[in-house]
């Protein structure tokens, strides 16, 4: 395996796909998988691969189509295929079977690439808060708004409550339309993003609280802190784009004087603000694929994502922001090329593996709250 | 940090093995999460030890745990059980260590419990337990061996088989221990259900470290419960109080039992634990004392009952009871004398599967169980222990911040789904929407405890992996056999 495919990083010294995976998968060499891999699928007309952009590539050389999640569902819901591989967690293939017609059907090569940040707000967490937080201030006033990195049940609940959802790169349209509904926002599950986006639209640090489900009373405020604030951001944030600092934007000013920083809102506050540009995984692509020759590029995201651009632009400088162990998605590692080769192959015999089936009223109410948001 | 024998755990089973390695001159490691001899199941076994009564054939005693165990039980192991589980009962236990099990003018008092044909069981009163542990405990700090206390086996390391384990101290700090064998002696699973009357820490790690480093583990389905624990609480309220005229009543007052067997509240502990679990399910069950008050002199009688029931409760003799998962029959497979499936690996005691157990356990065996195949292990591993192979692994720990209370909030979640579908009565469709929810959770947990040693979300890791584990097992198994209790036809696919 060549070091500039994957970054192979992982705490575990063994295998841990514990039986579910026969194991005829166990110790393919990287030919026989391809060789398999590509057998499968040469017997399978019927059959789109969606792969993550933080896949690694012995995964992603098999897709269709590559992108971030939001763009990989509106492909799901575009492609005709009665069957969906997604490359990629949880929350994404239950987007994408929510956006495909009733005869597709959404399969995931691992049942375990479940996205912790999605983790972190489950709906008996987010359905208590709600109650807590409508006794001390009246429901009409607050109106939901969802990042897309959550479970369908979260989007749900976003929509019975008259909210949207919103992508990395639309958040601040999201804000100004909940603001436009009521006085406040109830944003769930990121909270760096919603700090971030509280301050491009001219807000500061004394407009919100944080929510912390784990906190006995009203997420850890009192009652006047939550009157008071118009944000209220649920504690919540992604595993890999936490661990940035502003040291390590520092770091590598001192080490490259003429670098670009870009990264991602799912970053700290101090990063973003230390950073040259933030963007969503699109705008981080495009600036880089846009900049010129020789300029030198630090990515504040994951991995995987960094190589791929420093592979697409031989041309310019591109690394990562920290070391490879510190941006490594674990969950997007739980799709093992091995698993994707088991899908297929069940799939040629017939056999639907790990199909991802989001409940039917969810998936309505799901979709009123994607919808709401290709509206606002 | 290197040794020859590293022994995970101070139970029964840990302290056996430790003792024997190290007297047969083996340098011995234990590292252990208990800091008090109350934190280990060992501590809280009430009833006592099952050994061969004198003069009696073995072949009953044989035949009475082959019986409990629904008649799958490994015939070869529970002949080793009995027999020399029996001697080293005698001369381990009771002249080595030292423990002082109950006397009467003929010797041991020796007493009967159900599923046993004669009175053989040894015991301290009503907390057997708390004798042995002490004993044990106090043998083992006068052998050689070096016992690192309030110490988390977080990971084991090694390439082809095990070499050891990554240790974490209460501050996160981290260290390996290079060893020649890895014996692991963590107990059982109570943690994985939440309801449960082991102590607080049962969270079945050394199953998941076993099933983690590819060693086979097996029978996860048989797991026992208790069909009258606390049902607040946790703690056990045993089957003498039954025994002695205890009534198994609703909310109304009705008594529950008498339709559903002709032995009502004496009906096999299974029979029991289905009753108490169903009548919970939308309502909530009772057990009512006021028979034994007036029966017996209840605070001299069953003194560990009489200091756990809060004032209110001696007073009307109402007592909420649920049942509460109890014991693992399965494990970590193991041959004869311990060793699981990958090099230099053991597993003792509950954590193992020694096949002595079958489909469900018989009282007052378990205890023995983990003496026996622990003095084995022990002296297995000491002879065959070498020098520990210096081992390569980085620490790349990130401790990044974690909010305070994730871990219970998952914990919770894991609880909930394994009591509704994988507790006392199991279904197909169940089983499945567990086994998809707890891939989930897995998913996440995973990526919480990668780069943070934090022993608690390792605990997490661990028991959301045993979940699993018993899951798949119970999914597989569509009969009902022993404590895997099936209802149901399986959908049809
Ligand atoms: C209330 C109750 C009553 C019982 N009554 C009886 C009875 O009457 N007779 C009978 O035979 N059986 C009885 N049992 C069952 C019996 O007590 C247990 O099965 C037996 O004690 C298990 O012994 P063990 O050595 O395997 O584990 P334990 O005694 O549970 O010891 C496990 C040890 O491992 C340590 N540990 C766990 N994880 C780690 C880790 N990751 N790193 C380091 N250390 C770790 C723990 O701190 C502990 O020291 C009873 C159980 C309970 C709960």
């Amino acid at each position: 395996m060549s070091v500039t495919d994957d970054a192979e990083l992982s705490l575990w010294k063994y295998s841990d796909s514990l039986g579910a995976l026969p194991d005829e998968y166990d110790g393919m060499s990287d030919e026989e998988r391809l060789k398999r891999t590509e057998a499968a699928l040469d017997e399978l007309d019927d059959v789109v691969i969606l792969g993550h952009n933080y896949q690694r590539h012995s995964v992603t050389r098999h897709a269709d189509h590559l992108g971030d999640s939001l763009q990989l569902s509106r492909l799901a819901g575009e492609a005709d295929a009665r069957n969906v591989v997604f490359c990629g967690v949880t929350f994404m293939a239950e987007t994408a079977d929510i956006v495909t017609d009733d005869d597709q059907r959404v399969v995931m090569p691992s049942m375990e690439a479940s996205c912790p940040m999605a983790g972190m707000a489950e709906n008996i967490q987010v359905d208590g808060a709600w109650n807590e937080l409508t006794e001390v201030v009246p429901g009409e006033d607050v109106t939901p708004v969802t990042y897309v990195n959550s479970y369908a049940s979260l989007k749900a609940f976003t929509a019975e409550h008259g909210g949207t959802c919103c992508t990395s790169s639309n958040a601040s349209d999201a804000f100004d339309w909940a603001l436009d509904q009521g006085e406040k926002v109830f944003f769930t599950p990121d909270k760096y993003l919603g700090h971030n986006t509280l301050h491009e639209l001219g807000y500061g640090d004394d407009d919100f609280v944080i929510w912390d489900p784990w906190e006995d009373e009203l997420g850890g405020n009192t009652p006047d802190e939550v009157r008071d604030a118009t944000f209220i951001l649920w504690e919540g944030f992604c595993q890999v784009h936490e661990r940035f600092g502003a040291s390590d934007v520092a770091d590598v000013r001192d080490a490259h004087p003429d670098v670009n920083v870009i990264v991602h809102p799912e970053c700290r506050r101090e990063v973003v603000e230390t950073a040259d540009y933030t963007g969503s995984t699109s705008t981080i692509i495009e600036k880089v694929e846009n900049a010129p020759e020789g300029s030198k590029w630090a990515i504040g995201t994951e991995i995987h994502l960094t190589k791929r651009l420093a592979r697409q632009n031989p041309d310019k400088d591109v690394f990562g922001l920290c070391g490879e162990e510190c941006s490594d998605c674990n969950a997007m590692r739980q799709i093992d090329p091995d698993f994707l080769v088991y899908v297929l192959e069940e799939m040629r015999d017939g056999n639907i593996v790990n199909r991802i089936q989001v409940d039917e009223d969810e998936k309505r109410l799901a979709e009123k709250a994607l919808d709401t948001m290709l509206s606002v | 940090m290197r040794t020859e024998v590293l022994v995970v755990g101070s139970g029964i089973a840990g302290c056996s093995t430790a003792i024997r390695a190290a007297n047969r001159g083996a340098d011995v490691t234990v590292v252990t999460e208990a800091t008090s001899p109350d934190d280990t199941n060992t501590g809280w076994a009430q009833g006592g030890v099952a050994r061969r009564a004198p003069d009696e054939d073995a072949e009953v005693f044989i035949d009475d745990v082959l019986e409990a165990g629904g008649g799958v039980g490994d015939e070869d192991a529970v002949e080793r059980l009995v027999r020399e589980g029996s001697r080293a009962v005698d001369e381990f236990l009771v002249e080595e260590v030292g423990v002082g099990f109950d006397t009467n003018g003929d010797g041991f008092d020796l007493v009967r419990e159900g599923g046993h044909s004669t009175d053989r069981i040894l015991h301290d009163g009503d907390a057997t337990g708390r004798a042995v542990q002490r004993a044990l405990l106090r043998r083992l700090g006068e052998s050689d061996a070096r016992v690192l206390e309030g110490h988390t086996a977080v990971e084991l390391v090694g390439d082809r088989g095990v070499d050891g384990a990554l240790v974490a101290d209460t501050d996160g700090e981290a260290f390996v221990v290079e060893a020649g064998a890895t014996v692991l002696a963590t107990g059982g699973v109570g943690d994985v259900y939440g309801r449960t009357t082991n102590p607080e820490g049962a969270t079945g790690d050394g199953v998941a470290l076993a099933a983690l480093a590819g060693a086979e583990v097996s029978d996860t389905e048989y797991v026992q419960f208790h069909p009258t624990a606390h049902a607040e609480r946790g703690f056990l309220l045993s089957e003498a109080l039954r025994g002695e005229g205890a009534l198994l009543v609703n909310e109304d007052g009705k008594r529950f039992m008498p339709d559903r067997h002709e032995d009502a509240e004496l009906a096999p502990r299974d029979v029991v634990a289905t009753a108490v679990h169903e009548t919970n399910r939308d309502g909530q069950a009772y057990l009512d004392l006021s028979p034994v008050f007036d029966s017996t002199e209840f605070a001299e009688e069953f003194p560990t009952a009489y200091d756990n029931l809060t004032d209110e409760e001696l007073e009307s003799g109402r007592v909420p009871v649920a049942p509460s998962e109890h014991f693992l029959c399965g494990g970590v497979v193991v041959d004869e004398n311990g060793r699981a499936s990958v090099e230099r690996l053991y597993a003792v005691g509950e954590t193992a599967c020694t096949g002595v157990h079958g489909a469900n356990r018989l009282a007052s065996t378990s205890l023995l169980e983990g003496l026996t195949w622990g003095l084995r292990a022990g002296e297995h591993a000491a002879e065959n222990a070498h020098e520990p192979p210096a081992v390569d692994r980085e620490s790349d720990a990130f401790n990044g911040e974690m909010p305070d209370g994730f871990v219970d909030a998952k914990f919770d979640r894991l609880q909930n789904v394994m009591w509704e579908n994988a507790g006392p009565v199991r279904t197909e469709d169940g089983l499945r929407e567990a086994r998809a929810e707890l891939q989930r959770l897995r998913g996440e947990v995973k990526s919480y405890a990668r780069g943070r040693l934090d022993p608690e979300l390792y605990a997490l890791r661990n028991a959301v992996l045993v979940g699993l584990l018993i899951v798949e097992a119970a999914l597989e198994n569509e009969e009902t056999v022993g404590c895997h209790r099936r209802v149901g036809t399986p959908a049809e696919d």
